[in-house]
């Protein structure tokens, strides 16, 4: 049996091993880096999918197992390396499905924290805090496209978007794509301020755990 | 692109989003998230998609119970969900009251509107804030009211409390003071043995004279056990206090750590600010210490993030155990 530290020093990443992989992705290191970052956002959407509890985790473990064996599979690899990635991430998602139990055993929590959701409770008061501070940031005319893009339900809303589409002049699935990107810088405007919240609220308490 | 690819792809992305691919066909639509940034880009539309026509209603029959059972499992799904339900609600608020029919004039974009009339509108909007503001703040003056008189009776309880409390504390240091002693008194009558330092190992400290009753001290490596979790378990007897998790991080060189617990479902347990990683034999540790009564039976994944310099939370490691109380 390996000892501790043989056993820690195997999972520590040195930064040779990691640009050995980047260079493995592309020569051109700035190509390389964006490549990265790419698989990493899959791995992580990947994992999400699977519902894994703590994707972020579970990607960077996968790219450290495919760091450490980088040395040995690059000479004679053939294809793209995002591949070796993707079957990596399926040996893990295996070892994650029996560490955790099967995904049928956590599924019966889903509907409270579905209920959570549904209710307007105080984090969802946060959120609109944060959301119409992240609206006002946008321009005029994506704060309009965005608040109108999602006003109505069911089939009206269908209808709403065509015309929308009609009115900026773009097909309905180009109205689609530029929605979403909205949507997701909202998104990600959103996340960094509930952050910040947390953090303000955080020192808050330390600051009256120290007063005390 | 061949004809209607475009739709086969929304299809296959659909089913496979909602769970209902075979694990080979699984296999080459994430293989196509990592290969092609197109396919990735047009499956976080779908994630989205899924998720207003689930908020509206559209989503029905099977697919709506799919979407609750499969799609939602990843918290970040819910965070999404939250969001989606959030910005809906907010475009609802906004929404203008639509014309009647197509030949009915349709209400003006905000820029096509004319001068005349935005200062109209800026002037009644203007008006109707004042009021409401005025309003508000009568209200929002009654409420902090309510506020002062409640915080300074709950100032008082918790003063008692605090007294409560000293007290206690005071007594079970004596009570660990006495145990300290016992337990000197022990070693000396003892000889000396090696202590094993191999981890993961369970072991009973009773050395730390500042907390009275048993402690139970869990060394743990960041990522999954390959050995299937079983040798991260932690089996608690009764009358346990304290449980001492010995984390080694994947990088030492942070000046702090936070820990985030949480069950396998997700629900937040515990979380600790400032912690300090230390020496040992098999290198950098952080130690936290958990009050054994907020662990029940089950699995936990802890979370730690180190603090970098500016301030930022950088991922150090994560630890899956499982609790066993006996």
């Amino acid at each position: 049996m390996k000892s501790a530290t043989s056993r820690r020093n195997d999972r520590l990443i040195t930064q040779e091993a990691f640009d050995q992989m980047l260079d493995w992705l592309d020569s051109d290191r700035e190509r390389a880096g964006q490549r990265y970052e790419e698989i990493r956002s899959g791995l992580i959407k990947i994992f999400v999918c699977r519902g894994c509890l703590d994707s972020e985790g579970l990607a960077d473990e996968t790219i450290n197992r495919v760091i450490r064996k980088v040395p040995e599979i690059v000479p004679n690899y053939v294809g793209n390396p995002a591949l070796y990635f993707s079957s990596v991430a399926r040996y893990i998602l295996l070892e994650y499905q029996r560490t955790m139990g099967t995904m049928t055993q956590r599924r019966h929590s889903i509907p409270e924290a579905l209920d959570q959701v549904e209710e307007d409770g105080e984090e969802i008061e946060r959120e609109y805090e944060c959301l119409d501070r992240c609206i006002e940031h946008l321009t005029p005319v994506n704060r309009e496209l965005i608040l109108e893009y999602y006003q109505e339900d069911k089939h009206a809303m269908i209808e709403n978007r065509k015309r929308l589409a009609a009115r900026i002049g773009i097909t309905l699935n180009a109205l689609r794509v530029r929605a979403d990107r909205i949507r997701n810088s909202l998104q990600k405007c959103v996340a960094e301020c509930l952050r910040s919240k947390d953090a303000k609220a955080e020192r808050q308490d330390d600051q009256g755990w120290r007063g005390r | 692109m061949r004809p209607g690819q475009e739709l086969d792809d929304q299809q296959l992305i659909k089913r496979y989003l909602l769970g209902e691919l075979g694990e080979e066909e699984q296999a080459t639509v994430q293989d196509r998230m990592l290969c092609d940034r197109v396919f990735f880009d047009r499956l976080r539309l779908e994630e989205n998609e899924l998720m207003d026509d689930y908020l509206s209603g559209a989503l029905t029959g099977e697919s709506r119970e799919r979407f609750k059972s499969y799609f939602l499992a990843a918290p970040e799904r819910l965070e999404q969900l939250r969001f989606a339900k959030a910005l809906k609600k907010r475009a609802s608020e906004s929404a203008t009251p639509k014309p009647d029919s197509d030949a009915a004039p349709r209400p003006k974009s905000l820029f096509s509107l004319g001068g005349s009339t935005l200062i109209r509108l800026a002037a009644g909007a203007a008006v109707l804030l004042l009021l409401l503001l005025s309003g508000w703040l009568a209200v929002e003056n009654a409420r902090l009211r309510k506020q002062v008189d409640s915080a300074r009776a709950e100032q008082a309880t918790g003063l008692e409390r605090a007294r409560d409390l000293e007290r206690q504390f005071s007594d079970e240091q004596r009570r660990s003071q006495g145990l300290a002693q016992e337990i000197e008194r022990e070693r000396g009558r003892q000889s000396t043995s090696a202590r094993d330092a191999a981890i993961p190992k369970q072991t009973r400290d009773a050395g730390k004279p500042s907390i009275g009753g048993a402690i139970l001290s869990l060394s743990l490596l960041p990522g999954l056990s390959r050995e299937g979790g079983e040798s991260n378990r932690l089996e608690v007897p009764p009358g346990t206090n304290r449980i001492r998790l010995q984390l080694y991080p994947e990088k030492a060189t942070y000046q702090s750590y936070r820990a985030e617990l949480q069950t396998r479902d997700g629900r937040a347990v515990w979380n600790g600010d400032n912690l300090r990683s230390s020496k040992a034999d098999s290198g950098d540790q952080v130690v936290v210490g958990l009050s054994a009564g907020i662990l029940a039976d089950g699995d936990y994944i802890l979370t730690l993030r180190g603090i970098a310099d500016n301030g930022d939370r950088e991922r150090a490691g994560t630890y899956y155990f499982r609790i066993v109380k006996r």
